[in-house]
């Protein structure tokens, strides 16, 4: 049994798509035996809750950005015709505010959505293609139909036992349980 | 979920299977290769309207003085309010529930970013010298240049790139859990690596998914927010002009109008089209016939309330050279451009006042199919008619179309055909993990713990 020798990763257990593993969570946060982490083909806004994912900041980044583009592109277009080229054209004012205002719009939004894309890939940790978690038997049926939890031993000291022992105790009840090598 | 029927929810779980084997072993290959080859076919036509354009200049588009914005501007418009459409709709969709949702989403948001490239290609071949492109956009130089930010040149370029920004954004983060799954269903090692390099390393856990959730709702405000500004700004646009008959303060509002309800005719067709061709008549339900149909309707009826108050408000209080637009429109000698409009655009839409037209597929596509024509000459008709007579009888000049522009617009419908047939080919049609979404919601509220 190469795979016991190899460093653990994590415990995982198996469950069909769609049922409520808020119970099984919850259970395993009272236990406290390290990091939880769930996998599915379905959002699990209930589940995501619970085990703390603070996505707002995806938001934040992104009305960061969306900020940052534009008043950033505003400002350079008053140093741009007030400070740096001064030119007089069909006599229109220098401190032509309206007409900036459009563009820096325009800018402030696609700031704003790169600066959402880079947080969202970044907070989720994308791109990765080597996740332990691939490791695990039959987790291509977590984009069809099952679902994953796995818990990932904060220490030397929690056995991979303990974990099982409290997956297999608590309902709804896995399919199947695994060690998975990092 | 209630009111879900069985038959839905069979058809839901196989869609997944259904989606990952129109990828994979589609039935129609022969069909779609000869679309595909129509499609390249016209993009050849393109790159040589493209190499003459570029030898000869804009003038062999039969562009003139005063005439210097024909059928370029057109197209651009035409494609750019497609996507502009497009993004609108896929962000109405957004507060829909995913039943109704799924099947139409990717479709929307493919159409706009295929369109918006598609538009993008004409203000870059309509500056006479296109390989200074860039000069459009600030970016430090040693000749201490900037574009004139006090001229709406500036706001397209802009608006374009803040527009392919959003929408390539919206199309590719959604697209992830679809190519993770098609990843996980792929049949052979070549089909594995690509897609799995394509799904980023999607693993699907509950924070990717809330971030992906987030990210998706952020990126359709932001479609919001660019489709009113791109509209609004090319509507300003036309208004910072002396031209008479652009300055009507109803613009803006008509240029969205009229850009989403043909944003909702192309998704309308399309969809169709897609439906017939995949045979996916239980994915792309009767009920999604019926929505398309009642949103045309709607957005049409928006569009016509926009023409006649156009009319209204410059009967009522334009100025001689406004009125004299308005004369032009109706009997000069491009007149058959408004005719056009109202027999494409405007009236074929009140056959889907009759629930049975609305419900019927073809009657939909072809009702579709005729408001984007007429949608074309709406563009067609506020150019040119207001462009080849201003305010001097010395300034006026006829226009004729000609071939190489025409050239240049099929050749570029050509390229989005192609760009288009390419991601219904090999990119999931439809939003798998929505359509499951539904359906995994109602299971484990009907059997906890199955």
């Amino acid at each position: 049994m190469s795979e016991r020798r190899a460093p653990l990763f994590a415990v995982a257990a198996t469950y069909p798509a769609g049922v409520d593993l808020v119970p099984v969570v919850r259970a395993l946060q009272r236990a406290d035996f390290g990091r939880i982490d769930v996998f599915g083909p379905v959002p699990m806004p209930e589940v995501s809750a619970l085990i703390g994912v603070r996505h707002a900041a995806v938001g934040w980044i992104g009305l960061g950005g969306a900020l940052f583009g534009l008043a950033g592109f505003f400002f350079m277009c008053c140093w741009a015709t007030l400070v740096d080229y001064p030119f007089l054209i069909g006599g229109r004012p220098a401190f032509s505010w309206p007409y900036f205002v459009i563009p820096s719009l325009s800018f402030g939004v696609m700031c704003g959505a790169a600066a959402t894309l880079f947080a969202f890939l970044f907070l989720a940790r994308l791109p990765r293609l080597n996740h332990p978690v691939f490791n695990i038997e039959g987790f291509e049926r977590a984009t069809q139909d099952r679902a994953f939890v796995t818990v990932e031993p904060k220490g030397d000291d929690v056995e991979p036992e303990q974990i099982a022992e409290v997956l297999r105790r608590t309902a709804p009840l896995p399919l199947a349980l695994e060690r998975v090598p990092r | 979920m209630p009111g879900v029927s069985v038959a839905r929810d069979r058809a839901a779980s196989a869609a997944g299977a259904r989606v990952a084997g129109i990828a994979f072993h589609p039935a129609w290959k022969r069909r779609w290769l000869l679309a595909f080859a129509i499609c390249c076919a016209l993009v050849l036509m393109l790159l040589v309207a493209l190499l003459a354009l570029f030898y000869e200049g804009v003038g062999l588009w039969g562009n003139n003085i005063p005439v210097t914005w024909a059928l370029d501007i057109v197209g651009y418009d035409w494609w750019i309010g497609i996507g502009c459409g497009g993004l609108m709709v896929s962000a109405w969709l957004g507060l829909s529930e995913p039943g109704l949702r799924a099947p139409l989403d990717r479709l929307a948001q493919t159409i706009a970013l295929m369109a918006a490239i598609g538009a993008a290609i004409y203000p870059i071949i309509h500056l006479g010298r296109p390989w200074f492109f860039y000069w459009n956009i600030p970016y430090p130089n040693r000749l201490d240049l900037w574009p004139q930010f006090r001229s709406p040149l500036v706001w397209d370029a802009m608006a374009i790139l803040g527009f392919l920004t959003t929408a390539f954004c919206l199309w590719t983060t959604g697209l992830l859990p679809d190519l993770a799954l098609l990843r996980d269903r792929a049949d052979s090692r070549w089909r594995q690596v690509i897609y799995g390099v394509a799904a980023l390393g999607w693993r699907g856990s509950a924070g990717q998914w809330a971030r992906w959730r987030h990210a998706q709702l952020i990126f359709a405000v932001c479609g919001l927010l660019i489709v009113v500004s791109l509209q609004s700004g090319a509507a300003v646009m036309f208004a910072g002009t002396a031209e008479p008959g652009w300055h009507d303060a109803l613009l803006p509002v008509f240029f969205l109008m009229v850009a989403i309800y043909s944003g909702v005719a192309a998704i309308a067709l399309i969809a169709l089209l897609v439906r017939a061709v995949f045979d996916l008549r239980d994915l792309i339900s009767a009920r999604h016939v019926a929505s398309l149909g009642l949103l045309l309707l709607t957005t049409g009826l928006a569009t016509t309330y926009c023409y006649m108050m156009s009319f209204f408000a410059t009967a009522l209080g334009g100025d001689r050279y406004e009125l004299d637009v308005l004369g032009r429109r109706g009997t000069g000698p491009y007149a058959w451009s408004l005719w056009i409009v109202f027999a494409c655009a405007l009236l074929p839409i009140h056959l889907l006042w009759s629930g049975p037209l609305r419900r019927s597929p073809v009657a939909l596509a072809f009702v579709s199919l005729l408001a984007l024509i007429g949608l074309w000459m709406d563009r067609f008709m506020i150019l040119v008619i207001t462009l080849h007579r201003d305010f001097l009888p010395s300034s006026e000049h006829p226009y004729a179309v000609s071939l190489w522009a025409l050239a240049t617009f099929f050749g570029i419908a050509g390229f989005v055909g192609a760009l288009l047939l390419l991601a219904l080919r090999y990119l999931p049609v439809m939003a798998i993990g929505e359509f499951r979404e539904g359906r995994l919601r109602l299971r484990a509220a009907e059997v906890p713990g199955e």
